[in-house]
C-alpha cells in the first residue's frame, strides 16, 4: 500500500504476505470450480477428471427441451423459490439489522436468536416444519418451500447487513438530518446506498443457498413442486450424469456475463473515494 | 419496530417447529422423560463427537481467516477491474452445486487426483499421499465453501474504512504492519465477527462435505442426527441430539456476537 | 441496481403479494385437489425409475382407468420420513420401498393391506412371495460384489474382500444403506457370525482398517469413487453394475460365495389415501406386462415379477427365475431391531 514508500521493508513484507496468502485463498476457492467446469466439457459419458476429450455435447443436451425438459421445469421452479426467498429475506432482515443497530443494547439479546436457524440441521428443520404445518392444517406446497427457505436463509442477509450497518458513522445520518433531510430521505439517500454491499452480499448468499438446498425442499414441497438440486442430486446418484456439471457451468457463465455487464456488481464493489 | 417482521418470522416459523422438536426430545413411552439426553451424554463417544464438531468449526474459522483476510486486503489493493475479478472469484464457490464441488474435490485430493499426480510427477513422493478422509482435506474443502461467507462481509466492512486513515497512520510514522494491527484490524472486527458466525455455523453443519470428503471415519454430530432421522427413525433421540447441538453452537455464536457488541453501534434510519 | 427507489417499492409490493399468496395458496391447492379425485400421487425412485414411470406407467394408467399419475421422486428413506412427519395428511397415495423401510411403515401404521381382487395382474406374479398382502413386489434387486476386471482379480466373496490382494482398493460403507447392511451380515457369516450376531465381524474390521481403500459415506459415493478409479472393489447391486457398465466403466458383477442377498421392491398403499381404487389401478398398471417389460429395459434392467414377461438376455445374465430360490432373503424385522446397535458399533470401530 502507500506506506511502502515510507517504510519500505515493512510495506513490502506486508504486501508480500497479503499477496501470497490471498492468492492461496483465491486458489482454494477457484480450483474446484475450474475442475468442475472442465469435467462438464467431457466428450465421455461420465463426470471424470481429466475429461475424456473436449466437447460441448452435454451443454447441447442440457439446453435441448426434448432431452432435458424436466430439468428446465425444475430450474424455473428453483429460480422462483430462490428469488422469492431472497426478496422476502431482504425485506425482513434489512429493517431488523437497522433496528438492531438503532435500538442498540436493549434488543441485543435477539441477535443469537436470529441466527439460530443456521444451526439446526436443515433435514431436522424440514421435518419439524412439516410436522408443524400439518398440525396447522397446511399441506406441503410451493409456498411452504419459499417460507422454509426464507426462515433458514434470512440470517445470512441479517448478519452481513449488521456488519456493515455497525460500521456506519452516526455523524453521517446526523448531518443529513441537521441539513433538514427527512428520515425517509436520509434512509433512501444515505443509509441504504451505504449498506448496499452488505445487503447484496447477503442476498447473493441466500439466493445461491436456496438454489442448493435439498432437505427443506424435500419435506415442504408437494408432489408437483420439483426443485433443481433434488433432481441434480438424483441424476448424480443414478448415473453421474454430466449434465449436472453442465448446469454449474451455465450458472457460472450467466454470473460471468453479469459481471461483464457489471450492473449487478456495481453496488457490491465499493466505490473508491 | 423494525425488528418485528424478523421476530415474527423466527417466532412463528422457526421457534414454533423448534418447540415441537424440544417437546419430541422429551417424549417417551410413558410421559415426559430426559432419557434421550441422558442416553446421549452417557456415551463418551457422543461427547467426543460433539467436541470434535466444535473444534472443526474453530479450525475452519482459523483457516478461513488466515487465507480469507488476505483476500479481503488484496481486494483493497486492487483497482476497479481487479476488484470485479476478485469478487467474481469469491462468489465462484457458491455458483457450483454441492454435488459438482464434491466430485471435483475427489478429482483434486483423491489417490489418483490432481495434487497427488503432480507430486508424484515432480518426484516429490513415490506413493500417493492421503488427503481425503482426513481432517486436513476436510478443512480445506470446507474452507472453499465457507470462504465467501467470511470474505464478503469483510470486504464490505473494509471498504467503509476511510482511506485517509491509512494515510494518517503512515504520516504518524506507523509502518504497514503497525497500521494493520492498530487500525485496520480493530475497525474490521464487525466484518470478522459476521464472517466467523456464518463460517462457524455452516462448517459445523455442512453434512454433505463432512460426509463425502471426511468419509465415514471422521464423525461429526450432523452425521449422527442424519443417521437417527433417516436410517434408524429414532426421532426423539435425533431431536435430543439436534437440541444439544443447537444449544452448544448457539452458545458459541452468542459469545462471538457479544465480543462484537463491545463496540458503539449507531445508525440513523 | 440503478433506481433504488423503484426497486424498493417493487420489492415491497412483491413482498406483500408473496405474503398474501402464502396464506391463500394452500387453500386454493386443497380446493383443486378435491376436484381431481382420480389423481394418484405416487412416490418413485428418482432418475431412471422416474423417467420410465413417466413415459410408460402414466399413459398405461390413464388408458386403463382414466386416472392421472403424479410422480413424486423420493428415495425410500425420504418417503418414509415424509409419511412419518404427516400421518394425518399423507403426502403420497402410493409408496415404493424395500422390506427394510416397509417393515417400519407397517410398524408405524402408515400403509394399508392391498385388495388382490382389484389387481388383475395379481395371479401373474411368478412367485407366491411376491404376492405380499402389504403390496406386491414389482421387481427383485440382487446384491453382490463389483470389481474392475482391468485392475484386480475377481473377488470370491465378502470374506475375500479382506484379502491382501485388495489392500487399498476396497471401499466399504456403513449401516445407512440397506445393501450395506446385508453385505455386512453376509461378511459376518463368513467369519462365523450369523444374522443375529455380528460380533465376529468387528475385530476383523478393526484389524483391516489400515488397509481399507475408503470408508465411503454411502453407496453412491462409493460408486463415484469406483468410477473415478479411486477404488476397484465394492459391494453393489446388479442395477448399479448395469448402470455403470452402460456408461462405459469397466465393471463386473460377482455373486459372492456366501450367497447373494435379494430384496424385493414393493408398492404400498398409503394409509388415508383418498381413492384406494385408483391406487390399486396404479399398482395393476405397474404389474402389467407392458410396464414390466419396460422395467427390464436399459438402463434399469430390473427383474420382472410378472411371469408372462420373458426375461431379456441382459437380465437373465444376472438372475433367472429358477435361481430366485438360491438367493439369500434376510429378516428385516430382525435387522431393524438391531440396526441401531450395529450402527453405533460400526461408528465406534471405524472412527479415527
Amino acid at each position: 500500500m502507500r506506506s511502502a514508500s515510507k517504510n519500505d521493508w515493512a510495506g513490502l513484507s506486508f504486501n508480500a504476505v497479503v499477496i501470497v496468502l490471498g492468492c492461496f485463498g483465491v486458489a482454494i476457492m477457484v480450483l474446484p470450480v475450474v475442475v468442475g467446469f472442465m469435467m462438464s466439457l467431457t466428450a465421455g459419458n461420465t463426470i471424470q477428471f481429466p475429461p475424456q476429450g473436449l466437447s460441448l455435447k452435454w451443454y447441447g443436451n442440457l439446453l435441448d427441451p426434448a432431452q432435458s425438459g424436466r430439468i428446465h421445469a425444475a430450474a424455473i421452479t428453483s429460480l422462483k423459490i430462490a428469488s422469492l426467498a431472497t426478496m422476502l429475506s431482504i425485506l425482513i432482515a434489512v429493517p431488523a439489522a437497522l433496528g438492531m443497530a438503532r435500538e442498540g443494547r436493549r434488543f441485543a439479546f435477539l441477535e443469537p436468536f436470529f441466527m439460530l436457524p443456521m444451526v439446526l440441521p436443515t433435514l431436522v428443520f424440514g421435518i419439524a416444519a412439516l410436522m408443524f404445518f400439518v398440525k396447522l392444517g397446511v399441506d406441503p406446497s410451493f409456498w411452504l418451500v419459499v417460507v422454509g427457505h426464507t426462515v433458514i436463509f434470512t440470517p445470512l442477509v441479517f448478519r452481513t447487513t449488521v456488519a456493515v450497518v455497525s460500521q456506519l458513522s452516526p455523524t453521517l445520518g446526523e448531518s443529513s438530518m441537521i441539513l433538514g433531510a427527512s428520515r425517509a430521505h436520509t434512509m433512501r439517500r444515505i443509509t441504504l446506498p451505504l449498506i448496499m454491499p452488505g445487503i447484496l452480499g447477503g442476498a447473493l448468499l441466500v439466493f445461491m443457498s436456496s438454489l442448493d438446498n435439498v432437505s427443506v425442499s424435500l419435506f415442504l414441497a408437494d408432489a408437483r413442486t420439483n426443485v433443481l438440486p433434488i433432481r441434480m442430486w438424483r441424476m448424480i446418484e443414478e448415473s453421474l450424469d454430466v449434465r449436472v456439471a453442465a448446469i454449474s457451468g451455465v450458472v457460472i457463465a450467466v454470473t460471468f456475463l453479469l459481471v461483464v455487464t457489471a450492473s449487478f456488481f456495481g453496488n457490491l464493489v465499493p466505490k473508491q473515494k | 419496530m423494525k425488528l418485528l417482521p424478523m421476530v415474527i418470522l423466527n417466532g412463528l416459523f422457526f421457534m414454533a417447529p423448534l418447540f415441537l422438536l424440544v417437546g419430541m426430545s422429551f417424549s417417551g413411552d410413558a410421559g415426559a422423560t430426559t432419557a434421550h439426553y441422558a442416553r446421549f451424554f452417557a456415551d463418551p463417544i457422543n461427547v467426543a463427537v460433539l467436541r470434535d464438531t466444535i473444534y472443526l468449526g474453530v479450525k475452519v474459522i482459523v483457516f478461513t481467516t488466515l487465507v480469507g483476510y488476505p483476500v479481503a486486503l488484496l481486494f483493497m489493493l486492487l483497482g476497479p477491474t481487479g476488484r470485479r475479478i476478485l469478487l467474481f472469484c469469491t462468489v465462484l464457490p457458491m455458483l457450483t452445486s454441492n454435488v459438482v464441488r464434491t466430485l471435483a474435490w475427489i478429482a483434486i485430493l483423491g489417490r489418483e487426483g490432481v495434487v497427488n499426480n503432480t507430486l508424484v510427477g515432480l518426484g516429490l513422493t513415490s506413493t500417493p499421499l492421503q488427503f481425503m478422509y482426513n481432517e486436513l482435506g476436510l478443512i480445506i474443502a470446507l474452507s472453499q465453501i465457507e470462504l465467501p461467507l467470511l470474505v464478503l462481509p469483510l470486504v464490505s466492512v473494509l471498504a467503509k474504512i476511510d482511506r485517509s486513515l491509512w494515510e494518517a497512520s503512515t504520516s504518524l510514522g506507523m509502518n504497514a504492519w503497525q497500521t494493520f494491527v492498530r487500525i485496520i484490524l480493530p475497525l474490521s472486527v464487525p466484518g470478522l465477527i459476521a464472517g466467523w458466525v456464518l463460517v462457524f455455523a455452516s462448517a459445523c453443519m455442512n453434512f454433505v462435505t463432512q460426509a463425502v470428503i471426511g468419509g465415514a471415519r471422521l464423525i461429526y454430530l450432523p452425521q449422527f442426527i442424519y443417521q437417527e432421522v433417516n436410517t434408524l427413525y429414532d426421532w426423539p433421540f435425533a431431536a435430543a441430539i439436534a437440541i444439544v447441538m443447537l444449544t452448544t453452537i448457539g452458545i458459541v455464536l452468542g459469545a462471538l456476537t457479544a465480543v462484537g457488541r463491545n463496540r458503539r453501534i449507531n445508525v440513523y434510519a | 441496481m440503478a433506481g433504488m427507489e423503484m426497486n424498493r417499492r417493487d420489492l415491497i409490493r412483491f413482498g406483500l403479494l408473496a405474503g398474501a399468496g402464502t396464506l391463500v395458496a394452500p387453500t386454493l391447492l386443497r380446493a383443486t385437489r378435491a376436484h381431481a379425485a382420480s389423481e394418484v400421487v405416487a412416490a418413485v425412485f428418482p432418475g431412471a425409475w422416474e423417467d420410465m414411470f413417466q413415459s410408460v406407467v402414466g399413459p398405461a394408467l390413464s388408458e386403463a382407468s382414466g386416472n392421472e399419475l403424479v410422480l413424486s421422486p423420493a428415495l425410500a428413506s425420504d418417503q418414509l420420513g415424509k409419511m412419518m412427519a404427516s400421518p394425518s395428511s399423507p403426502p403420497y397415495d402410493a409408496l415404493l420401498m424395500s422390506p427394510g423401510q416397509s417393515a417400519i411403515a407397517i410398524e408405524n401404521n402408515l400403509i394399508e393391506k392391498v385388495d388382490p381382487s382389484l389387481i388383475s395382474n395379481w395371479a401373474n406374479l411368478s412367485d407366491p412371495s411376491f404376492q405380499n398382502e402389504w403390496g406386491p413386489a414389482i421387481t427383485v434387486q440382487l446384491d453382490g460384489l463389483a470389481y474392475n476386471p482391468e485392475k484386480v482379480r475377481k473377488p470370491k466373496g465378502y470374506g475375500d474382500l479382506f484379502s491382501p490382494d485388495f489392500y487399498g482398493k476396497v471401499a466399504f460403507t456403513g449401516f445407512k444403506s440397506n445393501s450395506a447392511v446385508m453385505a455386512w451380515i453376509q461378511t459376518a457369516k463368513a467369519f462365523g457370525g450369523s444374522e443375529q450376531n455380528l460380533d465376529p465381524l468387528w475385530p476383523k474390521l478393526k484389524e483391516y482398517l489400515p488397509h481399507v481403500g475408503a470408508i465411503a459415506n454411502d453407496m453412491n459415493h462409493q460408486q463415484s469413487l469406483f468410477q473415478q478409479g479411486e477404488i476397484d472393489v465394492m459391494i453393489a447391486s446388479t442395477g448399479n453394475v448395469a448402470r455403470l457398465k452402460g456408461l462405459g466403466v469397466p465393471i463386473e458383477f460377482v455373486v459372492p460365495e456366501e450367497g447373494a442377498p435379494a430384496t424385493p421392491v414393493n408398492i404400498h398403499v398409503a394409509k388415508g389415501t383418498k381413492d384406494p381404487k385408483a391406487v390399486h389401478a396404479y399398482i395393476d398398471a405397474v404389474l402389467s406386462a407392458k410396464v414390466q417389460e419396460a422395467l427390464q429395459g436399459a438402463p434399469l434392467e430390473n427383474f420382472p415379477t410378472n411371469k408372462t414377461v420373458p426375461l431379456t438376455p441382459a437380465v437373465a445374465a444376472y438372475m433367472s427365475r429358477e435361481q430366485l430360490a438360491t438367493f439369500v432373503y434376510l429378516d428385516w424385522n430382525n435387522i431393524n431391531a438391531r440396526r441401531g446397535e450395529w450402527t453405533s458399533k460400526f461408528d465406534e470401530v471405524v472412527r479415527q
